[in-house]
């Protein structure tokens, strides 16, 4: 490790622009400057959104959505049927996809363009209803399950009682007791879904609940409301974003499954589900009675899962590199 | 530990019978007129009807055939007789006979998907990253962000398309017929497990005990071999009864889309047509095994985990 | 050093290591150069940040994915290792040739694989040797780095042993690798005091028996003292000064070493100000001008923010990267401290102080009875304190010293009613203030107690903004009078603590660990309190930036007249800022006296081995220095019961008939 040669003062005042009786002098000293120097220009959120745009197949397919969304009002203008007029005729069963019917007829000889996206909105609004549900619910329930020790007990019975058999029975149970319609639906998924939120917020608020920041809050006599919203909740976001992005492909699933079952939305309401179910018996022979819905709806629900990893990935602080 | 055993399969026990009573006190709840076939509820009068439902005794209060139901089911382990399902059959038999079906099919399923699904996790998280790891999460994105109908349908449409495989469960052809149900069975496990598979090893690679056996001189083969596998098995263990009992349970749409006659229709079959002996026999079956399969991954993580004792409360171990 | 004068095994030359960090590209390691010599030990201190790590690291090719090296050159026989970039070259290096114990012995070990193959892994590896030989060697290994019935720890999993023990396995795996460097990076640092020095034991007698060569790195110079040939003195990703470890603590020369040195507590004289120094170290994102400590230094030349200083030579051995010893540059004085340390005055504490707690006037804040805290029921049921019995005086720092899971945090949080108490009382002015209390009493605690926490990064609220986090309590509670009086208080508070006034809308992430603490110091002064709860404040800082929270907590206590419950696991901190030191063990207080008289007088067998092991700054010390290991089997309790007993006026011990009449004889000899 050998020594640099050391610079003349001739090469020194050249170099640098000042005397060597200056160079060499002390200069003031401004602590305030050496507080400033230890600053970084970090910001979570910014490099929450940084992070999840480089994703480029989530953005795109967010793009997509947006695409579909505002087109599915757009396609039910165009189309040349409306969906409330249509009637059966056996005559133009079968149509394959043209000019007049652009995604053909069904079984019934109905314009399929109107049902395939009315049935597109129709599992986007109860996605859409359903998320923010299970969203409303599971974090109110989610943060007293977590802060509220007592409650703790009650909680994990519940959610063992309920997770312990497979939630399609109590569906059922629901759609045969109470009746079958979109709210109802909604109001069912809600009620057994909301468990799962919950769940995963009451482990994160058990793990910040006692974070040296929440003592401090708590010595401070900071109310318990005011440390769940302001101290907790925060922190949770990401969480409930990711949540709420994966609940809408399961419920749209969910609805299909059910809808296919029998036990989701009644028959007159086109939904995905319904129009799998009736057109199970013939899509061997008329794909594109499949094609169309599949394709449609797939890109909705991949949209949302893959925005929902895409941020959850761009939310976690390891990931900020 | 015989001690911690014995409470927690009480506490198990318990639970299934909880579960059991709300769901029988529920379907007291629904209305009386699914006891009938659309015929009687035609032809009959209300006076028969009455006397009909009051044979079976589902006039008396919801919680008097409760009572009934568990007082049979603790002292004589019966479970009472199906009626509209398969008349005068013993739950216990009508279970049996279609969970024999259910069961083949789960536990090829579930083979299949253990075989495929945990190196698929493996070769992942190892090419992390790479074509392999990219190949694997689009069929992971493509199996759980697209709703499982569309994908057993496409299964179905390119099945018979082009394998010429039958479109339907058969009994005279089982083996053929077979195929499709138990590979959009297997096709979702596939994915769980690789994708769960391979977040735990990752998880596991980024621990500080990976890098002192990496200056250890070890190579990175050997330390996902001998080190990260068992780790990341771990909480795949406490994950896998469950899984296992669930599929083996039979899944209701595959049935239901392949009409196989197994456990899954069963259960909305049952709740349809009123069989209120069935329905609480299936939901006994499925409480047990929930719960079950929870108690099985607690025991099978404190086999591959010397840390976790199973002692105290069973919550401390999750 | 004899040993300098033979060629270095291993020489890095012009370093640079960077990491892409969102984006933005980080310069880790700024040209960094170093000889490593045959059978030499070195200690690389720095403050977190300054690469000492990173640079190591980097001999290993162990750098985080995201980092790499972009110049220079690492010589190892031969090769160059800046070069090296496929596992196959280095597995050629690692283990057989350089070894490494990490800092966290928790978290090192596989937990899921026997302690002993993890050792024999290292020995079929690198000896080639049988299963059955290999496992003997294993067993002599553990037996080599004092882990006590090898034969049945060879087959235990790491959750069965305890941290100390961890961290000798560690070492023996490293050990059993038969390097020729063995890097040890920070390797006590998350132990006890008393183990770190029977780790350290440990290291000086493997390097002393096997002949390695030893890289240590830590932030912690008490240490240095202990284990090291030579010093090398690392700020900003750069090594600034090295040299024999004679010449770096006795007579150091860059302005960073000084500062560093100086800011030990242990070299601070009672009653007055640490010299500290300000601010943070450099963010590394920028590009840096000039000597890098130069915003931070009271005495920076102006050619310091303009050029970047050379290497001098002090003597052979010696060498610093400083202006100050251009021959041009003006004459600077080394600091009053390090003269001290170097003509070997040791300074007297005591005569010149207070002694609030020896006023017959005196008023306790807080009085602390048989107090006793258990967590748990059943069999799980856990004493974490134990009958304790205290007083704090008004205008006193009462000092509560002990090893992790002692039980004093407990203590503290007790008394802010953070924690519930199992039994026993806490007056806060004469009023009980456990249990349930009354809202208007409630009130007056939460305004008139405070506390501080340990660790400045867990301890603020990353997602509000720093005006919100300092004016909580004042919101709670309405302690202000409109938007325009809450923003001064806020400001006032700042200000007190040496921040500035723009911090108040930024986040908490944005600041150092230093700043951060100070702002939950300024979060517990707008309340107004008189007394605070600082709970290990400084044990999670830098050493530079602990005598900068320290001198703030004194500078309190005289301007506001505050009084101090200071929770520590370090007894060298303690001395300095403290009146009165109990000493707690396992949930029961041991002993308890003024700080000078503990210090001179300690009975108890538990606060004399803690005193062994504190480090000391001077390596004529450090290097002779004998540790007493305690062991609580000592006492026999079964008869004999041991009580609470004030041996000298002001000075208690906890012990048996037999053991208080052992001490009382102790002290007629001194």
């Amino acid at each position: 490790m050998e020594s640099r040669t050391v610079n003349t003062t001739a090469e020194l005042e050249k170099e640098l622009g000042m005397k060597e009786s200056e160079l060499f002098s002390f200069v003031e000293y401004r602590p305030s400057e050496a507080e400033r120097i230890g600053y970084s220009e970090y910001s979570y959120w910014k490099s929450v959104f940084r992070n999840f745009f480089k994703n480029k197949a989530a953005v795109v397919m967010m793009i997509v959505f947006f695409m579909i969304f505002i087109f599915s009002f757009i396609a039910l203008r165009i189309g040349k049927y409306d969906y409330q007029s249509l009637r059966s005729d056996t005559n133009l069963c079968f149509i394959l996809p043209n000019s007049e019917y652009w995604f053909g007829t069904d079984n019934l000889g109905r314009d399929y363009w109107c049902q395939v996206w009315f049935a597109t909105q129709t599992s986007i609004k109860l996605a859409a209803i359903v998320a923010a549900g299970e969203c409303l619910v599971g974090v109110t329930l989610g943060c007293i399950w977590g802060y509220v020790r007592k409650a703790d007990r009650f909680f994990t019975e519940l959610y063992n009682i309920i997770n312990s058999v497979p939630t399609m029975i109590y569906m059922t149970l629901i759609a045969l007791m109470i009746g079958q319609s979109f709210w109802v639906m909604c109001a069912s998924i809600i009620l057994f879904h909301w468990l799962y939120m919950a769940k995963n917020v009451r482990n994160l608020v058990f793990m910040y609940r006692d974070r040296e920041y929440n003592l401090a809050s708590r010595c401070l006599g900071t109310k318990i409301g005011r440390i769940l919203t302001r101290n907790i909740l925060p922190y949770l976001i990401s969480v409930i974003i990711l949540r709420v992005a994966l609940s809408i492909p399961s419920t749209i699933a969910l609805e299909t499954t059910l809808s296919y079952l029998g036990l989701g939305l009644d028959v007159n309401t086109p939904s995905l589900g319904i129009l799998l179910r009736n057109s199970r018996a013939y899509f061997l022979d008329y794909p594109y009675l499949l094609i169309f819905p599949a394709i449609i709806v797939s890109l909705v629900t991949i949209t949302f899962y893959l925005a929902g990893n895409a941020f959850s990935d761009a939310a976690d602080p390891r990931n900020h590199v | 530990m015989l001690r911690y055993t014995i409470k927690r399969l009480l506490h198990c026990v318990v639970t299934v019978l909880i579960v059991v009573s709300i769901v029988s006190l529920l379907l007291s709840l629904m209305p009386t007129d699914y006891y009938f076939t659309e015929d009687q509820l035609i032809k009959l009068t209300d006076e028969q009807k009455e006397s009909q439902l009051a044979a079976a005794g589902l006039l008396d209060s919801p919680f008097v055939q409760l009572f009934n139901f568990l007082k049979q089911l603790i002292l004589k382990g019966d479970l009472g007789t199906s009626r509209r399902i398969q008349n005068g059959v013993p739950v216990v038999d009508v279970i049996g006979g279609k969970f024999a079906i259910s069961m083949k099919m789960g536990c090829i399923a579930l083979v299949i998907s253990l075989f495929l699904g945990i190196p698929m996790g493996i070769l992942q998280a190892k090419n992390k990253d790479g074509v392999f790891d990219h190949v694997g999460a689009a069929y992971t994105i493509f199996v759980n962000a697209v709703p499982r109908l569309i994908s057993y349908s496409l299964v179905l449409v390119l099945g018979v398309r082009l394998l010429k495989l039958p479109s339907m469960y058969s009994t005279r052809n089982v083996f053929v017929s077979s195929i499709l149900p138990i590979v959009c069975l297997s096709m979702g496990s596939i994915a769980s497990y690789a994708l769960w598979m391979r977040r735990y090893m990752v998880d596991e690679l980024t621990k500080d005990y990976i890098k002192l056996a990496q200056v250890k001189g070890l190579s990175m083969r050997t330390i996902m071999f001998k080190h990260v596998l068992r780790n990341a098995f771990v909480p795949m263990a406490q994950n896998l009864p469950t899984s296992f009992l669930l599929t083996i349970g039979g899944s209701l749409l595959v049935e239901r889309f392949f009409s196989v006659p197994g456990l899954g229709p069963l259960l909305t079959d049952s709740i349809t047509r009123y069989d209120i002996p069935m329905v609480r026999g299936l939901v006994l079956l499925y409480a047990s095994l929930g719960v079950i399969g929870l108690f099985l991954g607690d025991v099978l993580m404190t086999i591959f985990d010397p840390r976790i004792r199973l002692t105290g409360k069973g919550g401390d171990t999750r | 050093m004899e040993a300098i004068k033979k060629d270095p095994i291993l020489s890095a030359r012009d370093v640079e290591i960077q990491f892409s960090l969102r984006g933005d590209k980080l310069t880790a390691i700024r040209g960094c150069s170093l000889d490593l010599y045959d059978g030499e030990t070195l200690a690389i201190v720095g403050e977190s940040g300054s690469g000492k790590s990173v640079f190591t690291k980097s001999f290993l090719g162990m750098l985080d994915q995201n980092g790499s090296v972009t110049g220079g050159s690492i010589m190892y026989h031969g090769n160059d290792l800046a070069k090296y970039t496929t596992e196959k070259e280095w597995r050629t290096i690692r283990g057989k040739k350089i070894a490494m114990v990490m800092q966290d012995p928790m978290t090192s070990l596989n937990p899921l694989k026997k302690v002993g193959l993890q050792i024999q892994e290292a020995i079929e590896l690198h000896q080639g040797l049988g299963k059955a030989e290999a496992k003997q060697e294993a067993i002599r290994m553990l037996d080599v780095v004092g882990i006590p019935n090898p034969q049945v720890r060879y087959n235990q999993y790491p959750h069965e042993f305890s941290g100390g023990m961890r961290q000798r396995a560690v070492i023996a795996i490293a050990v059993a690798c038969h390097p020729e460097i063995l890097i040890c990076d920070e390797p006590t640092t998350a132990l006890d005091v008393t183990i770190q020095a029977q780790i350290l034991d440990l290291i000086r007698k493997l390097q002393k028996n096997l002949g390695m060569t030893i890289i240590y790195i830590t932030h912690d110079l008490g240490v240095v003292a202990n284990v090291a040939d030579r010093v090398a003195v690392m700020y900003a990703g750069q090594i600034v000064e090295i040299g024999t470890c004679d010449e770096v603590f006795y007579d150091p020369r860059h302005p960073y070493s000084w500062a560093l040195l100086s800011a030990l507590p242990q070299l601070g004289i009672k009653g007055e100000k640490l010299p500290t120094i300000d601010g943070t170290p450099p963010n590394l994102f920028n590009k840096i001008v000039g000597d890098a400590f130069a915003p931070r230094n009271r005495k920076a030349l102006a050619i310091d923010f303009k050029k970047e200083p050379p290497f001098f030579d002090v003597s052979p051995t010696h060498k610093a990267k400083t202006w100050y010893l251009d021959p041009r540059a003006p004459k600077v004085e080394q600091p009053e401290s390090i003269q001290r340390l170097s003509q070997r005055m040791n300074v007297d504490y005591g005569s010149s102080l207070v002694h609030p707690h020896q006023d017959p006037n005196r008023e306790a804040v807080i009085e602390v009875k048989d107090l006793q805290v258990t967590f748990g029921t059943g069999r799980k049921k856990f004493v974490a304190v134990d009958h304790v019995n205290f007083e704090i005086y008004r205008g006193e720092t009462f000092a509560l010293v002990g090893e992790s899971g002692s039980g004093k945090t407990t203590i503290g949080r007790a008394i802010t009613r953070i924690n519930p108490t199992t039994a026993g009382d806490i007056f806060y002015k004469g009023r009980k203030i456990n249990g349930k209390i009354s809202k208007q009493l409630d009130l007056e605690v939460i305004k008139g107690c405070q506390m501080i926490f340990q660790d400045p990064l867990a301890s603020l609220n990353e997602r509000a903004k720093v005006d919100y986090i300092v004016s909580e309590g004042i919101i709670n509670h309405h302690l202000y009078k409109d938007e325009a009086d809450r923003e001064e208080k806020v400001q006032k508070a700042l200000n007190e603590v040496g921040l500035l006034p723009e911090f108040a809308s930024r986040f908490p992430h944005e600041f150092s660990g230093g700043q951060r603490q100070r702002i939950g110091i300024a979060r517990a002064l707008i309340m107004q309190p008189e007394f605070i709860v600082a709970d290990e404040p400084i044990s999670a800082l830098d050493v530079s930036i602990r005598a900068q929270v320290l001198n703030l907590l004194n500078d309190l206590k005289k301007s506001r007249g505050l009084t101090y419950l200071f929770i520590a696991h370090d007894l060298s901190v303690v001395r300095f800022i403290s009146d009165r030191i109990a000493v707690i063990h396992k949930g029961r207080i041991v002993e308890l006296a003024e700080a000078e008289e503990l210090f001179r007088h300690p009975l108890h067998p538990y606060t004399k081995s803690l005193l062994s092991a504190v480090p000391n700054p001077d390596p004529a010390i450090e290097k002779h220095k004998k540790l007493i290991v305690y062991d609580p089997g000592m006492h026999d309790y079964s008869v004999d019961k041991p009580e609470w007993c004030e041996l000298l006026p002001e000075h208690f011990v906890y012990g048996n008939a037999k053991e208080l009449d052992g001490y009382r004889k102790e002290l007629e000899l001194n």
